[in-house]
């Protein structure tokens, strides 16, 4: 487990779990919902505040977005020199992307890094992704803070069944998401099938 | 049906696999949150194990007990327990192992429970 990474958060508290969301923003392999929770924990019997530990999640949270975000603007424009069919996923983004970054941020966290690369990568307007990442970025700090707060000397259990529940509608949403495309190619399929007897 | 994944199988192979993919991810998760709530669920399974990351205060919060007895127990002042230490670096400090200080902390909290709350049955 990752007992020495803990360790480290009453010794190091806000500037490592500041550290910690940016990285988990840029797909970076931090545990920054575990460490979340246990900076909760740790608030709650009295060796963190409250509120600059959340401030500081979500400090760098955001700062993770937006780098992120950036990053998938500059591939973009790689990607297209390179002569890559990014067209219908774009139109897709633009119209349902402030959705997905919203639910990206706290419901199916996985995805958040990734969301972030391809809403940039899409061109996302910028407007249409800070908002909804402020709010959930949030709602996931809020959530995560909060229960190791209130679950607190609990919270490797609690991170375990988080883990498993955001795993779990992460999956869901993709399944989803590619069984939506593989009905919309089959039904394209068929058309052009009938079209040409 | 069949003919349906034939032909998403020659014609999406890569969207045909991810799905496949996601949905053995998705089960499987759901399989780990259902194992994990109702091991959870347990009351017997809800007292953590002491681990060297945890402070005293957290063991605390952790056992519901005040932390002067935590302190206590480890040899640390109650009334000024040292801020921001975990238990592996006062097993350190004192030179104690960390099966030492577990024991010493079990030990206090069994006998304040039972000051605290009366015998339980």
């Amino acid at each position: 487990m990752s007992d020495w990474l803990l360790a480290l958060i009453p010794q190091y508290g806000l500037i490592l779990i500041f550290v910690a969301t940016l990285a988990s923003c840029l797909a970076l392999p931090i545990p920054a919902s575990l460490i979340m929770l246990s900076a909760g924990g740790f608030a709650a019997s009295g060796e963190m505040e409250l509120t600059q530990t959340a401030f500081a999640a979500f400090a760098g949270a955001i700062i993770g977005d937006i780098s992120g975000f950036a990053i998938g603007r500059r591939g973009a424009k790689w990607l297209q020199r390179k002569g890559g069919r990014l067209s219908q996923a774009q139109e897709l983004v633009r119209r349902r992307g402030a959705l997905g970054v919203f639910l990206s941020r706290w419901l199916i966290s996985p995805l958040g890094p990734y969301v972030n690369f391809a809403a940039g990568a899409a061109g996302l307007a910028w407007p249409k992704f800070v908002l909804p990442a402020f709010m959930g970025e949030l709602l996931w700090v809020g959530l995560y803070v909060g229960l190791g707060y209130g679950f607190s000397g609990q919270v490797i259990e609690i991170a375990r069944l988080l883990g498993n529940a955001s795993g779990f509608l992460a999956a869901l949403a993709l399944t989803i998401g590619l069984g939506f495309w593989l009905r919309h190619t089959a039904h394209a399929g068929a058309r052009n099938l009938q079209k040409t007897p | 049906m069949i003919t349906l994944i034939k032909h998403l199988w020659h014609t999406q192979r890569f969207a045909l696999v991810a799905f496949l993919l996601a949905l053995s991810v998705s089960g499987f998760f759901a399989a780990r949150f259902v194992t994990s709530s109702i091991y959870w669920a347990d009351p017997a399974h809800r007292n953590v194990q002491i681990e060297g990351w945890m402070s005293p205060g957290y063991v605390a919060r952790s056992y519901r007990v005040p932390l002067e007895i935590i302190a206590a127990s480890i040899g640390i002042d109650p009334a000024a327990p040292p801020p921001r230490r975990t238990l592996a670096a006062i097993s350190v400090l004192q030179n104690k192992s960390l099966d030492t200080l577990r024991s010493d902390i079990l030990e206090a909290v069994i006998s304040a429970r039972t000051t605290l709350e009366g015998p339980t049955r």
